[in-house]
């Protein structure tokens, strides 16, 4: 479900996808023939790229002279089979210049069941007589990494833009069959923009409000005016836009877009100029903790006041109905003609899940309402799940041994596969069918550990909950703010997060991304919205504890190492799903990988099957290439692992610094020095305190040893913009200290 | 992908897809059939066994079974109007694997296919009960659809399906099995037989031909077995079976060609061997060798087919080239080297930058070779020769395996023409064929009695022909924290290989060819091609496309430029730590004839060398050198059991000046004094001080080509030797 969320961001906040891959020839390869000949460009058209050019960073390959994304909310009756009668026409208006020569332009919508997407037509070039032309595109299913299949399609148009100053317009459409899932819409682009105009349409019959996100220190004018597109060609004045009819596309009606002037319409638009590109970052958070956007929220509406204006109206849709009736009708009839022989009889063509209206989603009780009904959809039979729950807890004593043996058995033997298919992306599949494919996503999973445990007589329930990649709580009614769900276990008044997907992680032990999230539990027609506990940095703990002894070379001791927290679930999953050949080298292969500098031998741990204890390790190091024995002096370089010193951040940057979790490393090293010599200097010690993180390095000079001792915290696991500027100079003092050697004199 | 697919594909890239290039499934209809009618063929103990071998019990995953069957069509059809790719021969694949741990089930946890694959999917539990997947549950994959805008239409180009295993469980078997049927006209194989992904309890792969239409050909390698041969009715079956094959370990600098056991199988169905040789085999033997005779007749074909090419083609325009009288004059070997440059120049840059169509590669560049030899009344030979990757001559089954150059003897001395590219020379034998043995063919314009075949070895080089020369001068800045270096760099031989090309790919030379070319009235249109928007993109302002002519030019030279510095740059940052890069400058980019050798400066400032230590400091001067060669893991340090290979005999020397800081003074540069001398090469260091100055040698030598495991210690002696300088440090006191 996660996935199936951010999924939705894609198609429904619209963050255009251009792929601007260079397709300069190179030598040595053969020529590309160019397919866009027609493309006309005048001398006004160079001089403004040329001039464009010079206010952007060389590898600016488009300029947007205006991006305009208009959402326009109707009524339809006929939608309120599916719930929900209000539904939205998107329309995009594009204008694109090119700031090189051979570039290659690729414009990617996706669209689903939800969303009937209507094509691309472009407009190439300046020349005064050229118009709008439908382009053929390439529609392929939705791939990404984590979701098996999406019913997702995404549809692409690319074409070659050969000459610098090339002008290209794009207008293309969609129809959002509910207005639940236009949930958001972004102001940036990967490319930059002179004007992005983000304008709605509101019937007074609807309630709708907007939430700005993220508007801190961008100039976003927003007013109640309608927006007027400046492109005497554009298509503006479509009336019709495809719907798909059952059973695939061959049967199509069309919904009349309203005329303009029959009923008020209430705008508000939003403009912001002068844009800046943005560029994926290195650790960067989900885009809705920094980019600017709205939340749009579809609240309520006025039925009588709406139903005049009905597109189609009543009658038509049940003559349209009474059409498509027919046709399955006489399809099913053809298909019993060609199947008479074998005398099977189609009795039916193949029916949809049918939900009941819902309603918009005004508060946190409709969302609720909305989650529960889906959720309601699963046929859960526990009774193949009753054996397995008993032999699995059937050495377990006491309640909480029991749950853990549960959670843990759904971990370890339930594969993440992630299918979302129309309103499967948010069902829950039933227990039964995850149980016995072995397989499920984090709604199956959360609801098969539900249902094992309801069959013991524990209270499981469904939990939906926004992961630390959302900058949302439950203040925002709205399906945008979760992309996860769990299971929570009330047991003597307490409450357990139950993550299936979260291998090899202990009870009462929550994931970095879960920690500090609201969640809303299930009860059923009520709810409750809790907070996952935010563990400290503590939880992540990495310690090591060591005494060293200088040899010419090298030096060497006896490491003993305590991982806690994330760091001790990720060596968990490298473990215990490394191949069986390769188990005996995981622990070393990451305490030494492959570093001609440190050598680890002799290792032995604690048990690396028991999730609940943290791992402690001890092993032989030894560490040659930061040792210098020399003119009667040893120089020694104390740190081998030298963390975070290249994690200089650019101030520029755009986004927050998000790393996957807290951190806190504490180690103390001792370094014995032999006899006979004596510490003559050693490196400046460092003591930084920051709201957001923390660097203690302290030398010790105690006669016979010297002993080095650092603490590292990052407090939340995030280093806010407004920190760049001390986190630089910490690292710039991390990164200074490491090179500095010990010095030891005879 | 998930690694089931991987592996199926590996799998079938071994024993399937090396069919050749034309293949085409004739049938897309599903029927199991003769699927099942193959599996109640496969009585071997293997395909019912349940247990893992106790020698694979610590094994993620073990092929229990694996068998791989080409039947050849009952009646291979030719070709007809109605049926232009009538089906020739069926593929059978089965594989059981026993999944023993969750990486396993991961691995296998789903599969793609196409709708319409003959397949089957069974998953055996631990107590012997099976589970058929119903492929039906499978979901589409990544299909892509064209719309037609003006029809409303949607093409539909493939359709992919996929599916997610259900139910498994470590210690299941997943049991796979497809029928494929095929219409191209050979099957050809390179099959390693001991180097699987996953140990293997049991293979068998079997070819089953019609007797008396098809020849095969089969050779082995190393080691591996030979096939069996059974006569049964009208058909004959040869197979290789195997037991108990471990899985392979990958192992640095290890070549599977030369030391892994493999065959190399090619049959050829029906009439289609005559397309190859002119006359028929010896019917139903298997062939494991191509005489004398299959050769010549093989090597007139093919250079007189190609020479036909070049007669009517290329060779007329260069005549235009030899009409100058500067030409005439040359002496022979002058001649054919200017002649070498306009074939190499042509080849390369015809396809790329102009309307002229007569470039091509290869043998219609040696036609005109041997025509203008003709001309000059020079004698040449033919040599057919093989990359040393694939397999000796004498090995060589498939004829495609042959590569074709000339040899021509002026003043005692042979010229070797083996390649037409952007950056080659007339005498360049690229190491790969260096010390092999190569065909030469006489006579081959001549009548048949005159032809001949005979055996030389090609030429070879040594340390001193492969030269890496590296000077730099280095100087701190006053306030000692970066260090500038001056380097400049000499390659020649095969070390200069990557480099020459590096080093031109980026230079525009395209506008002296195109003045030579125009000069001579050679082409017609001579517009390199980043001139190619023209008329059609700005209509008839002719001034404003000749202004944008010339600012495209601009831009494109200021691209190449600046691409070409961040790749020197970007090498340079993958050396050193480097603060500013400052400058690159091509001092030869070695495709002269006079000067082969590629050579440029550069000048960038480094940090991280000099570190406080108290009142003085540790220069990290091993950092100077960049990065040597070295081998870090410990897989890769321990436990050699294959030969290792060094491609060709090479030197590299650093000489480094480092101007020593005022008031400074060096103390422990003996450490930089370094000498390992062993079969495999040598490395050698000294260091002194010379007038403020620390003078830096280091001579690396490595020989090629095959090393026994047992002297990978050597090997890496020399590679350590090298680590320890990089990770010198002396004190400056």
């Amino acid at each position: 479900m996660k996935n199936r969320f951010l999924l939705l961001a894609l198609l429904l906040t619209a963050v255009s996808c251009i792929n601007t891959n260079r397709f300069y020839p190179k030598h040595g390869t053969t020529m590309t023939r160019f397919s866009n000949l027609n493309a006309y460009v005048n001398e006004a058209d160079v001089t403004n790229a040329i001039k464009l050019k010079k206010k952007f960073p060389a590898e600016t390959e488009f300029f947007a002279d205006y991006i305009v994304k208009s959402y326009e909310f109707d009524y339809f009756a006929d939608n309120l089979k599916r719930g929900n009668p209000i539904g939205v026409f998107e329309e995009n208006f594009e204008k694109y210049t090119t700031l090189k020569d051979f570039v290659k332009f690729n414009k990617a919508e996706y669209f689903n069941d939800q969303i009937n997407f209507d094509g691309f037509y472009i407009l190439m070039g300046s020349n005064k007589n050229a118009d709008y032309f439908k382009k053929d595109y390439y529609i392929t299913n939705y791939q990404s990494r984590g979701i098996f299949y999406s019913d997702a399609k995404q549809a692409q148009y690319n074409t070659d833009l050969t000459v610098m100053g090339t002008n290209l317009r794009i207008n293309y459409s969609s129809y959002i069959k509910d207005a639940k899932y236009l949930t958001s819409a972004y102001f940036l682009e990967g490319f930059p923009q002179k004007e992005k105009v983000i304008t709605l349409a509101i019937p007074s019959y609807l309630t709708v409000e907007i939430i700005e996100k993220n508007f801190e220190g961008f100039t976003i004018e927003k007013s109640n005016k309608k927006y007027l597109i400046k492109d005497d060609k554009a298509k503006t004045d479509k009336t019709t836009i495809f719907v798909n009819g059952i059973n695939g596309n061959k049967v199509r009606t069309s919904i009349s877009k309203r005329k303009e002037g029959k009923e008020k319409l209430n705008y508000i638009t939003y403009i912001l100029k002068d844009a800046p590109a943005i560029k994926n970052e290195r650790f960067e958070p989900g885009y809705s903790h920094n980019l600017p956007h709205i939340v749009i929220l579809v609240k309520g509406i006025n039925f009588e006041m709406a139903k005049p204006f009905s597109k189609p109206t009543p009658k038509e849709v049940i003559k349209e109905e009474e059409r498509l009736a027919e046709i399955e009708k006489e399809a099913a009839k053809e298909a019993n003609k060609l199947l008479a022989k074998s005398k099977i009889k189609v009795t039916a063509v193949v029916k949809k899940e049918v939900i009941k209206p819902v309603p918009l989603i005004a508060n946190v009780n409709d969302l609720y309402a909305h989650y529960s009904q889906i959720a309601n959809m699963s046929k859960n039979d526990t009774s193949v799940l009753v054996e397995k729950v008993k032999s699995i807890t059937k050495d377990k004593t006491t309640d909480l041994d029991k749950i853990e043996a549960i959670f843990y058995w759904v971990q370890d033997n339930i594969r993440y596969v992630a299918f979302e298919n129309g309103i499967a992306a948010f069902k829950p599949d039933n227990c039964q069918d995850v149980f016995n494919k072995r397989y499920g996503d984090c709604k199956g999973m959360a609801n098969l550990l539900k249902n094992m445990l309801t069959v013991l007589g524990y209270d499981a329930r469904l939990t939906w909950i926004g992961t630390k990649h959302l900058n949302y709580d439950y203040l925002t009614p709205s399906i945008v703010i979760n992309n996860h769900m769990i299971c929570t276990v009330l047991l003597n008044g307490k409450k357990y997060y139950l993550d299936g997907t979260e291998s090899f992680i202990g009870i009462d032990d929550y994931a970095d991304r879960i920690q500090g999230r609201q969640v809303m539990v299930e009860n059923g027609k009520n709810f409750s919205i809790d907070t996952i506990p935010d563990l400290p940095a503590d939880r992540n703990l990495r310690m090591r504890n060591a005494v060293f002894t200088l040899n010419e070379n090298v030096f060497e001791g006896k490491m003993y190492e305590t991982i806690k927290g994330e760091n001790k679930t990720d060596i968990l999953r490298a473990f215990h799903n490394a191949p069986l050949d390769k188990k005996d080298n995981v622990i070393k292969d990451i305490l030494d990988p492959d570093d001609i500098d440190i050598d680890v031998s002799n290792i032995s741990s604690t048990d690396l099957s028991n999730r609940r204890i943290d791992i402690n390790l001890n092993y032989d190091l030894t560490v040659s290439n930061h040792l210098l024995t020399v003119d009667n002096s040893i120089f020694l370089k104390p740190d081998f692992n030298r963390e975070f010193s290249s994690y200089k951040v650019d101030s520029a940057r755009f986004f927050d610094l998000q790393f996957d979790h807290k951190l806190n490393y504490a180690y103390d090293l001792t370094y014995n020095i032999p006899a006979g010599y004596k510490v003559a200097s050693v490196p400046p010690n460092i003591s930084i305190v920051n709201p957001e993180f923390s660097l203690d390095l302290k030398y010790e000079n105690l006669g016979n040893r010297i002993k080095y001792t650092k603490s590292m915290i990052f407090k939340n696991g995030k280093i806010s913009k407004s920190n760049f500027k001390q986190w630089n100079e910490m690292i710039e003092k991390l990164r200074a200290n490491y090179n500095q050697y010990i010095v030891i004199n005879k | 992908m998930k690694l089931f697919l991987k592996n199926i594909q590996v799998f079938i890239f071994l024993l399937l897809i090396t069919v050749g290039n034309s293949f085409a499934q004739s049938d897309n209809k599903k029927d199991l059939k003769k699927l099942h009618d193959l599996q109640n063929e496969d009585t071997e103990p293997a395909f019912k066994e349940f247990k893992t071998p106790k020698e694979y019990a610590n094994e993620s995953m073990v092929m229990m079974a694996e068998k791989f069957k080409i039947i050849q069509s009952k009646i291979s059809k030719k070709p007809t109007t109605n049926n232009p790719y009538p089906e020739q021969y069926a593929a059978y694949a089965r594989i059981r694997v026993k999944l023993n741990d969750l990486n396993a089930i991961e691995q296998y946890s789903d599969f793609s296919f196409q709708e319409g694959d003959e397949i089957e999917i069974k998953i055996v539990k631990a107590d012997g009960k099976i589970t058929e997947i119903d492929l039906k549950d499978a979901v589409d994959g990544e299909n892509v659809k064209t719309s037609n805008s003006y029809y409303n239409y949607y093409y539909l180009s493939s359709k992919k399906k996929k599916i997610a295993l259900k139910n498994l469980e470590i210690g299941d078997i997943v049991d796979f099995s497809s029928y494929y049927k095929y219409t191209n006209y050979y099957y050809e194989t390179t099959y390693f037989t001991n180097l699987p992904s996953m140990p293997i309890v049991y293979l068998k792969n079997e070819i089953l031909v019609n007797k008396n239409n098809t020849a095969v050909f089969f050779k082995n390698f190393n080691g591996a077995k030979p096939l069996t041969k059974k006569t049964a009715g009208k058909q004959i079956q040869y197979a290789f079976e195997s037991e108990m094959i471990n899985k392979r370990k990958d192992e640095i600098m290890s070549n599977d060609f030369q030391s892994d056991p493999y065959f190399r199988l090619i049959v050829y169905f029906n009439t289609t061997y005559s397309y190859v040789f002119e006359t028929k085999p010896k019917k139903n033997d298997l062939i494991t060798k191509l005489d004398n005779k299959d050769l010549l007749e093989y090597a007139v074909k093919t250079v007189k087919s190609s020479l036909f090419s070049g007669k009517n083609g290329t060779s007329s325009n260069y005549l235009q080239f030899l009409k100058l009288d500067d030409v005439y004059n040359l002496s022979d070997e002058d001649y054919m080297k200017k002649y070498y440059v306009i074939c190499r120049d042509n080849a390369f840059l015809s396809d790329l930058a102009f309307n002229f169509k007569e470039q091509s590669y290869g043998l219609p560049q040696l036609t005109n070779f041997m025509e203008h030899l003709g001309r000059r009344d020079i004698p040449y030979e033919v040599i057919m020769f093989a990359s040393k990757h694939v397999s000796p001559i004498k090995d060589i089954i498939d004829p495609d395996d042959f590569l074709w150059g000339l040899r021509y003897k002026l003043k005692g001395k042979y010229y070797y023409i083996t390649s037409f590219n952007s950056n080659s020379q007339i005498n360049d034998i690229s190491e790969i064929f260096e010390n092999t043995d190569a065909y030469v063919i006489q006579g081959i314009f001549g009548p048949k009695s005159k032809l001949k075949i005979s055996t030389i070895t090609m030429p070879t080089s040594t340390n001193e022909n492969n030269v890496y020369t590296i000077n730099i001068d280095a100087n701190f800045n006053s306030t000692l924290d970066s260090l500038k270096l001056n380097v400049k760099t000499e390659t020649t031989g095969y070390q200069s290989n990557f480099d020459r090309f590096n080093l031109i790919k980026n230079n525009n030379y395209f506008e002296e060819y195109v003045k030579f070319l125009n000069d001579r009235k050679v082409i017609k249109k001579s517009k390199p091609f980043y001139y190619f928007a023209g008329e059609n993109y700005y209509g008839a302002k002719k001034e404003f496309v000749l202004k944008e002519e010339e600012r495209i030019k601009k831009d494109y030279y200021d691209n190449l430029n600046k691409e070409k510095k961040e790749n020197v740059e970007k090498a340079a940052k993958e050396e050193y730590y480097v603060l500013k890069y400052e400058k690159y400058e091509s001092l030869n980019d070695g495709r002269s004839i006079k000067n082969p050798n590629p050579a440029w400066k550069e000048e960038f400032t480094i940090g991280n060398t000099l570190k406080p230590a108290g009142n003085n400091n540790v220069f990290e001067i091993g950092h100077v050198l960049g990065e040597l060669s070295k081998v870090n893991s410990n897989d890769d340090r321990t436990n050699r059991t294959k030969p290792f290979f060094i491609d060709f005999n090479k030197t590299f020397t650093m000489k480094v000046n480092i101007k020593i800081p005022q008031g400074k003074t060096p103390v422990g540069l003996e450490q930089l004094n370094v000498s390992v001398n062993n079969s495999i090469g040598s490395i050698t260091s000294t260091a002194k001080v010379e007038n403020g100055v620390i003078v830096w040698n280091l001579t690396k030598k490595l020989n090629g080509f095959r090393h026994e495991a047992s002297k990978w210690n050597e090997y890496l002696n020399i590679t350590d030797a090298g680590t320890q300088l990089n990770n010198a440090k002396i004190l400056f006191k």
